[in-house]
């Protein structure tokens, strides 16, 4: 059972502020305020001591989040993480790096790199919760930078334990080769693959060619944003999570015969900016 | 491209100890984005303290960014120490934290803490004020 947008996008949203508590009992608090008893906090579910927060997956700072379900959610695992404010920083090694992922295919070096980082903590997580715990379901979610990581743990996930995770990413970058997001739909199926974007957001747009979206087919979750040109402003978590609040995918699928005119603006976008220097900023 | 946020807005408040005013007490506040910034003020005989608005310059670049600042405060009084204070804020305008109120708290320092969101911000705190929190709506 997939998770709808609206959970998806509360998820990806509220990572930010997870990875910010470091304390185990105001994690609590925060998600049992915001999500009722939809996670189990008991044993060892959300304490990881080695990395030193309560479910904590750690890149120099706290990344991301993993959660257990309970009740209505028992036996589904979820794998939250964040992205960063020094997209830029990862995205400018772009011009020559490319490395390997977990398929054996071409994916941008610097979030392979970011994920790699973080493998032992997914792989940890994979032995003591979800294989002890009866998990059948598990969703990997991210914004931005956090998206191309959910991709890629996804990925991972299909690769090492013959598990095929949902996915779902909010304003992600294109995370790989051609050859990685025909591998991926193909592994883990288009349908659990929810890529959702916005018209005006400028980090889908990037990095440019040759690099490609996953799902490589099937149905993408084109959103409406004000605006002619991609920027930084509809980037924002906020922004995807009211443009999803109360929809149905079926309903935001509906949304993509403008899918063309996005690619226009990508193009123009990238002719406005040309080169690496955009990446930088200032 | 600089911009002016606010990390944490302007704080004045009573801190109590079973009802009784806490007087002396010693207030640390940290709000960290990057790193942390720190600084202190102690309460007056009436328990009560204030606490200026913290900014920083962000830079806006083209790349977008999510703005995620860590606020806290530590209260220390009688030998012990309280936190009474954790919250994330997500938004940088001045004042988010009352809904472009002036950020009044109430503290108790024997309660438990308690969850309230404002303006997509989650505090979790030992302080009552009264600004209305949001709607949520998580979908679970």
């Amino acid at each position: 059972m997939e998770l709808k947008p609206t959970q998806a996008a509360s998820l990806a949203e509220d990572v930010y502020a997870l990875t910010k508590y470091t304390k185990l009992d105001e994690a609590v608090i925060f998600l049992s305020n915001k999500y009722k008893g939809a996670f189990d906090f008991n044993g060892d579910n959300i304490i990881k001591g080695k990395t030193g927060g309560p479910g904590l997956i750690k890149c120099q700072t706290a990344f991301g989040f993993n959660l257990i379900g309970s009740g209505t959610y028992a036996g589904h695992a979820f794998i939250l993480l964040r992205g960063t404010q020094y997209l830029a920083d990862w995205l400018t090694n772009l011009n020559i790096g490319c490395s390997r992922s977990s398929f054996h295919q071409l994916v941008h070096d610097g979030f392979n790199t970011a994920f790699k980082s973080m493998e032992q903590q997914f792989a940890d997580f994979m032995e003591t919760s979800v294989k002890k715990g009866k998990i059948h379901t598990i969703h990997c979610i991210g914004h931005s930078l956090g998206g191309a990581l959910a991709t890629l743990c996804g990925e991972w996930i299909k690769a090492k334990h013959g598990i095929k995770p949902y996915i779902y990413t909010f304003g992600s970058p294109r995370v790989g080769m051609n050859s990685f997001a025909t591998t991926c739909t193909r592994e883990i199926g288009s349908e659990r693959i929810y890529r959702a974007y916005h018209k005006t957001d400028v980090v889908p747009c990037i990095p440019i060619w040759p690099y490609v979206h996953t799902p490589y087919s099937g149905t993408q979750y084109y959103l409406y944003s004000p605006g002619v040109l991609p920027g930084a402003e509809y980037h924002g978590m906020n922004h995807y999570v009211a443009s999803v609040r109360g929809k149905s995918w079926q309903t935001l699928s509906a949304l993509k015969p403008e899918e063309k005119k996005r690619f226009q603006y990508c193009r123009l976008a990238q002719r406005r900016r040309p080169g690496r220097r955009h990446y930088e900023g200032g | 491209m600089q911009e002016k946020s606010a990390f944490f807005s302007k704080i004045s408040g009573v801190v109590t100890l079973d009802g009784k005013p806490a007087a002396n007490a010693k207030i640390t506040r940290t709000v960290n984005l990057n790193k942390d910034k720190v600084d202190y003020t102690y309460t007056d005989e009436k328990g009560y303290f204030e606490m200026p608005a913290v900014f920083q310059r962000t830079v806006t670049k083209f790349l977008p960014q999510e703005f995620v600042a860590k606020q806290d405060i530590v209260v220390q009084y009688d030998g012990n120490s309280y936190d009474i204070w954790s919250g994330v804020k997500r938004t940088p305008e001045e004042n988010a934290e009352a809904r472009g109120k002036t950020l009044n708290v109430q503290c108790e320092l024997n309660s438990e803490k308690s969850f309230k969101q404002v303006n997509n911000s989650p505090y979790i705190s030992r302080c009552t004020w009264p600004t209305e929190p949001d709607e949520i709506d998580t979908g679970f």
